[in-house]
């Protein structure tokens, strides 16, 4: 019982914090431009979940941030910031678009096929920069961004000439076949199967990480490296094969988007997926299930804000820029610890009743 | 033949140099951020801002200096946002880079979209430019004198910044005590030196270097506000400090080696050529030479450990 009350303490106290600071913030920011925040709210709520097309939109927007923040949390779990998913989910779509429109085989062989060749264009483009951290300790971070243009580049090359749709104006491939479509289950909306395949996955990792040695090794080679060197763990090996699962994931992310929505690769599509990613695999601190959450809760955020977009004065982007001060509350470690530290503070806030008992906690 | 003289002649030069400018600029302030061993993947977001009140001062005041002011004040402020939650409450740097970049693209045009009622972009004759100066002496040359025809003012700040930057990290003593933050902290510190303040104050100054790009890119190459206008040139400024090796004319040869590539891609678009890989070499090169170096620095590694076991 301590030890869930802790993990709550932990794992949620921050980011509802965040999430209340930032809305706090954003409301100020409505005012300042003349209008109705509570009015703007409300629309983004109902944008998001009222009644079942709006659902249906958040569902179907959330699918690819679930998958995308599951590929940047394998990574971050082992210490290496893989901010190209982008990339991979560029390439791992392309390829599934070259699957799904050259090969033709029965559905059942189809689908998990133009999958594995996603999956497989995505890990290897992530094994460049994970094979350059490990052995030659090239800085990820700066390698991973850098060749998402790459990727991203290479893909509009693709797109806007060898595989171009000659019949349509903009940059675009064919259509892929129906048999590597994705079902989707709850017409009329665009909600598909690759939904349950990220809850699978996500319940996968969960127990990859808790369950298993390798995922032991993992999480040994995020919290200490050296620690994890010592004990025996091929930490050079962990990271490569981090990177791969991570790209992996990547680019199935990408093919679902291609499977399920699109049906083919345009230029363009994503609109920074891979970026929403880590977005919600920092608010989630990178627990697969919490990312089930938090990948959800992104989606609606999003749909909610079209949606205030369309029926209010206030610009969705302002949710977005709300993203970005969530981001920073979640993780800053410093502030958590000057209210930890700053004996007089914690006493105001244990005596508020429930908010207390989850400081102290924290505390421990 | 025909087509080599198309490429590489005076105007692909002068294009060149002013495509290099915001990334030089940048890339002087990341420098210090650099030196100071910090990873400033924020100055995308910085430059946004400067980039986003030089062109609204500039639409309501008509000053030039007064919107170059804003465009440093807000590209300061951006940065102490970074600072604050990256040094002080202790973010992860990469991730408060990442959150100021998204910020600075989501809140600009939220604000673009707020007060000017425009989508995608801002351009109206109440902007002004910075004005262009031709040097009188050089520009009356045979030759190169054409390299300093027509450029705006901010290209000559921005190289005359390089020698400023070189003789404030190499010869004053708060480029010094950068640069021992840098190299070692703790070493700092135990000679009364404040290495947190040390590292705000170099992500400051790289705040003011990303807010003065910000103002080039909206009042000197474009004289508008496009929404995302920066894309990705702050990371093309830290491709420009890696290759440069981190010094202030390092840079600048990267940063002018960049620009030239993207002038010539924009010509070989002319021809016909896909421009998707010219537009790829900066990214490439710079992913090879991080390769390298790294590599070198480990070959050195196993060297030392090799003649100490003997």
């Amino acid at each position: 019982m301590a030890g869930f009350r802790k993990m709550i303490g932990s794992n949620l106290l921050r980011p509802v914090l965040a999430i209340c600071m930032a809305m706090f913030i954003g409301t100020f920011i409505i005012m300042l431009s003349n209008q109705d925040p509570l009015f703007a709210y409300g629309k983004m709520v109902q944008g998001a979940f009222g009644g079942f097309s709006r659902l249906a939109e958040s569902l179907d927007r959330s699918i690819p941030i679930i998958l995308t923040g599951l590929a940047t949390a394998v990574a971050f779990r082992t210490g290496v910031f893989n901010a190209g998913v982008e990339g991979s989910l560029y390439l791992g779509a392309f390829a599934a678009f070259l699957v799904g429109h050259y090969v033709s085989a029965p559905a059942i062989i189809h689908v998990p096929m133009v999958l594995a060749a996603a999956a497989l264009v995505g890990a290897v483009w992530a094994f460049i920069p994970g094979y350059t951290k490990a052995v030659y300790k090239v800085d990820e971070t700066v390698t991973t961004i850098l060749l998402n243009y790459v990727a991203i580049l290479f893909t509009a090359y693709l797109v806007a000439i060898p595989f171009k749709d000659v019949t349509a104006g903009s940059q675009q491939t064919p259509l892929i076949l129906e048999t590597a479509h994705l079902y989707r289950f709850l017409p009329p909306s665009r909600v598909h199967i690759g939904l349950f395949l990220a809850v699978l996955l996500a319940i996968f990792l969960y127990w990859f990480f808790k369950r298993t040695t390798w995922g032991y090794n993992f999480n040994m080679t995020g919290m200490n490296p050296h620690y994890a060197y010592y004990v025996g763990i091929n930490v050079e090996k962990t990271m490569i094969y981090s990177m791969l699962i991570s790209g992996a994931i990547g680019g199935i992310a990408g093919a679902c988007q291609i499977m399920g929505i699109l049906y083919r690769f345009i230029d363009q599509f994503s609109p920074g997926y891979g970026f929403e990613g880590i977005a919600v695999s920092l608010l989630a601190r990178n627990h697969p299930l919490g990312i089930l959450v938090a990948g959800f809760f992104y989606g609606a955020l999003q749909t909610g804000a079209t949606y205030m977009d369309r029926t209010t004065e206030v610009p969705k982007e302002l949710i977005t820029s709300l993203v970005a001060i969530i981001i920073f509350f979640v993780t800053a470690e410093g502030m958590f610890s000057y209210v930890q530290q700053n004996g007089a503070f914690r006493k105001k806030l244990q005596s508020i009743p429930v908010l207390g008992k989850l400081v102290h906690k924290e505390g421990e | 033949m025909d087509t080599l003289d198309n490429l590489v002649n005076f105007s692909v030069l002068v294009a060149g140099i002013r495509i290099a400018t915001p990334i030089l600029l940048a890339g002087l302030g990341g420098l210090h951020t650099m030196q100071a061993n910090i990873l400033n993947i924020g100055m995308e977001g910085m430059m946004l801002f400067g980039a986003f009140s030089a062109v609204m001062v500039s639409y309501y005041t008509g000053s030039i200096l007064a919107a170059t002011m804003a465009a440093i004040v807000t590209g300061i402020l951006a940065a102490a946002i970074f600072g604050l939650f990256g040094v002080k409450y202790r973010c992860d740097i990469i991730v408060a880079g990442i959150a100021i970049n998204l910020f600075g693209v989501s809140f600009t045009t939220y604000l673009l979209r707020t007060i000017f009622h425009v989508k995608g972009s801002l351009s109206d004759p109440r902007i002004i430019g910075f004005p262009v100066v031709d040097l009188p002496l050089v520009s009356g040359l045979p030759y190169i004198g054409d390299l300093f025809k027509g450029h705006s003012v901010m290209v000559y700040i921005a190289f005359l910044m390089v020698v400023l930057v070189h003789l404030f990290l190499c010869r004053t003593p708060k480029g010094l005590h950068i640069r021992s933050v840098g190299e070692h902290a703790e070493a700092a510190a135990s000679v009364g030196i404040n290495p947190d303040r040390i590292r705000l104050q170099a992500v400051l100054i790289s705040g003011f270097f990303c807010g003065l790009a910000g103002a080039y890119l909206s009042l000197a190459q474009t004289r508008m506000f496009v929404e995302n206008m920066v894309a990705g040139r702050g990371f093309i400024a830290l491709a420009a400090i890696y290759f440069g090796g981190g010094t202030p004319v390092g840079t600048m040869v990267a940063a002018l080696l960049f620009g030239l590539a993207e002038a010539v891609s924009v010509r070989l678009q002319t021809i016909g050529f896909p421009s998707q890989f010219v537009l790829m070499i900066p990214y490439l090169l710079t992913v090879l030479v991080l390769i390298a170096i790294s590599y070198v620095k480990k070959m050195r590694r196993e060297k030392r450990k090799y003649t100490i076991a003997c």
